[in-house]
């Protein structure tokens, strides 16, 4: 169901012109709709900013645990994990415990956290723990806990038990070394065959790159979520059949302009044909 | 909201040979009619698996309850043209490395079939899921969920990515595959959708020859509709199951919700990627993949895989594309 609802984090009206389609769920009288517009208006924080529950700061964002407690005593977590919650900008709650992914439409209003139908993957985890701790996150987010921001931090409160959470910067796509990890055509994607080590650096202007085969400098200009690339000069060295097809990735995405987006660690280029490549530091 | 189901069977596949059992525990009240086929396509009544299902397990696994009744499909049509690849048989013959009949055949387990071991970067924690070979010019494809392969939005590639045929108690009939690239629908890598959440891997060959010539490839069929009769085979690891041997589900698939299908199967953690296999040969371990274990609900007794449409065609395009 789409809708013209404004996105959490505007303030805007409703979009759409005078004689559009207007969303409208069957059956639905325009009073009732407008209930709904003036609901969602208070859930994304426009109408009463000081209510702050709809979770505007929280969209878009993704959380570790930083502390577990359980009957007010700490939750030893299983060792080598953390409780991750992931909000994302299209309404979803990715959740991970250590082992599968938990996901499903989230809602915050009213300052509970509200996952109507939990999915989760199938893998086998490591040990018979972990699958306990997956059931443990599962039954807690789906007992529509509680929610606050004290301070940085997200505190989710269900019954016995409360997950203090930081919220994780994202990469910056300036200093540091991005490293190739996958190249994308379109709608799909691989890995890097046979893990050619190729990089990326943006730093002050200056873009400098290995492609897995030649080397690639240049200047470069952000802006919003583009890159707009000039003046790149690369060597031409032919590689073996791997090298060259991080080669040709590469390359496709350090001319001209291309989209960027950062999510958590990842770094994704693109250019018009929907080619690319993804990075990590 | 989601129709209450009932569960359809999911047996083990029994041995023949006892010794890759597990040991004998409290002896079972159930019938053991209901348990598993043997090669020959009669019932099974081996002591071992008998020790295996104890009454809880079956409990578990099978409820007591009317026959499954199926929801009725949504608005969604499924569109596109039927399409259809199909299987082939081995074309090598490679030493079996568990000589001297201590793995016994079994027909109605798969070996194009097998378990998937690999680690996640992100943690560097060891995980376990299910594949299927798939056929191709090349031979070299194995097909598994999005999620066997890279971790979703923000996440990254597994890595030390090995895919045994026809894995059994720590026995490797056909040995350890390795891959050498792994693909992904760009909405799963970038976004995490359940609707795409699918991967194919391109295998290194193993003694110069690639999987495909040596176990088999199945089929693939994409834009077959929502309701189709099919084999799920898996390697299901959490509690009641072990992950030790290949159990299987069989039942008609329904529309759920978005681009999805469901079936009513049972199968825990370690059964994601296993194939969801239109006309299942039971003798020569081969059918159709028409789509992959993804992901359960809050109902234990029902599966969610992708609805295999010409996304699938697609990613298999690419990555028999990339194939060397």
């Amino acid at each position: 169901m789409t809708s013209n609802l404004p996105k959490a984090g505007s303030c805007t009206r409703p979009s759409g012109n005078p004689g559009d389609p207007v969303f409208r769920p069957h059956g639905m009288s325009y009073r009732v709709l407008v209930a709904v517009i003036v609901v969602a208006l208070l859930a994304t924080g426009c109408g009463n900013r000081s209510a702050g529950l709809g979770g505007n700061d929280v969209r878009g964002k993704v959380f570790k645990s930083t502390a577990v407690t359980e009957q007010g005593e700490p939750r030893a977590l299983v060792e080598g994990t953390v409780i991750e919650l992931n909000f994302t900008e299209d309404g979803r709650l990715i959740a991970n415990a250590g082992c599968n992914m938990m996901q499903g439409p989230v809602t915050l209003d009213g300052g509970k956290l509200a996952v109507a139908d939990l999915s989760s993957t199938a893998m086998g985890c490591p040990s018979p723990d972990l699958h306990k701790q997956d059931e443990w996150l599962t039954k807690l987010l789906s007992a529509t806990p509680s929610w606050k921001l004290d301070g940085a931090n997200l505190v989710v409160t269900g019954p016995n038990t409360e997950i203090v959470l930081s919220a994780e910067a994202p990469a910056k796509l300036e200093g540091g070394t991005w490293k190739l990890t996958s190249l994308i055509q379109a709608d799909a994607v691989s890995s890097v065959p046979g893990g050619v080590p190729a990089t990326l650096q943006f730093q002050d202007g200056k873009m400098t790159a290995f492609t897995g085969c030649n080397n690639a400098s240049g200047s470069y200009k952000v802006d919003g979520q583009t890159i707009a690339f000039d003046s790149v000069s690369v060597t031409y060295k032919a590689c073996g059949p791997d090298e060259m097809a991080a080669d040709r990735a590469m390359l496709g995405v350090l001319a001209g302009q291309v989209t960027y987006k950062i999510d958590r660690g990842s770094l994704t280029l693109t250019n018009a044909k929907g080619e690319g490549v993804q990075l990590r530091k | 909201m989601r129709a209450k189901k009932t569960v359809s069977l999911a047996f083990g596949f029994v041995l023949a040979a006892s010794v890759f059992v597990p040991t004998a525990q409290a002896a079972p009240n159930g019938s053991s009619a209901s348990l598993a086929r043997t090669s020959d396509n009669k019932i099974q009544t081996a002591a071992a698996a008998e020790a295996y299902w104890t009454p809880e397990r079956m409990a578990a696994a099978i409820p007591a309850e009317g026959p499954a009744t199926v929801k009725a499909s949504s608005a969604h049509q499924p569109s596109g043209r039927a399409g259809s690849i199909d299987g082939a048989a081995p074309s090598v013959k490679v030493q079996n490395r568990q000589a001297q009949g201590d793995v016994g055949t079994m027909l109605n387990e798969s070996q194009t079939v097998g378990k998937v071991f690999f680690t996640n970067p992100a943690n560097g924690l060891n995980y376990v899921c299910s594949a299927a070979t798939v056929n191709s010019g090349k031979k070299k494809l194995v097909q598994t969920a999005g999620h066997c392969v890279h971790g979703g939005a923000g996440g990254q590639w597994m890595t030390n990515w090995v895919f045994v045929p026809r894995y059994r108690n720590g026995a490797r009939p056909f040995g350890t595959w390795y891959a050498y690239q792994l693909t992904a629908r760009t909405a799963w890598v970038n976004s995490s959708s359940s609707d795409e959440d699918m991967g194919i891997v391109i295998m290194q060959t193993s003694g110069g020859n690639s999987i495909v010539n040596v176990v088999g490839g199945n089929g693939l069929r994409w834009n077959w509709g929502y309701s189709v009769y099919v084999t799920v085979l898996g390697y299901p690891a959490a509690p009641p199951f072990t992950g030790e041997l290949q159990y299987y589900c069989q039942g008609t698939t329904y529309h759920p919700h978005g681009q999805e299908v469901e079936i009513a199967c049972n199968m825990t953690g370690g059964s994601s990627g296993g194939p969801w296999l239109q006309e299942y040969n039971d003798q020569n371990g081969l059918g159709y993949i028409n789509s992959v274990v993804s992901h359960r609900h809050s109902d234990a007794n029902v599966m969610d895989g992708p609805y295999f449409d010409n996304d699938i065609k697609s990613l298999y395009d690419f990555a028999e594309s990339l194939s060397p």
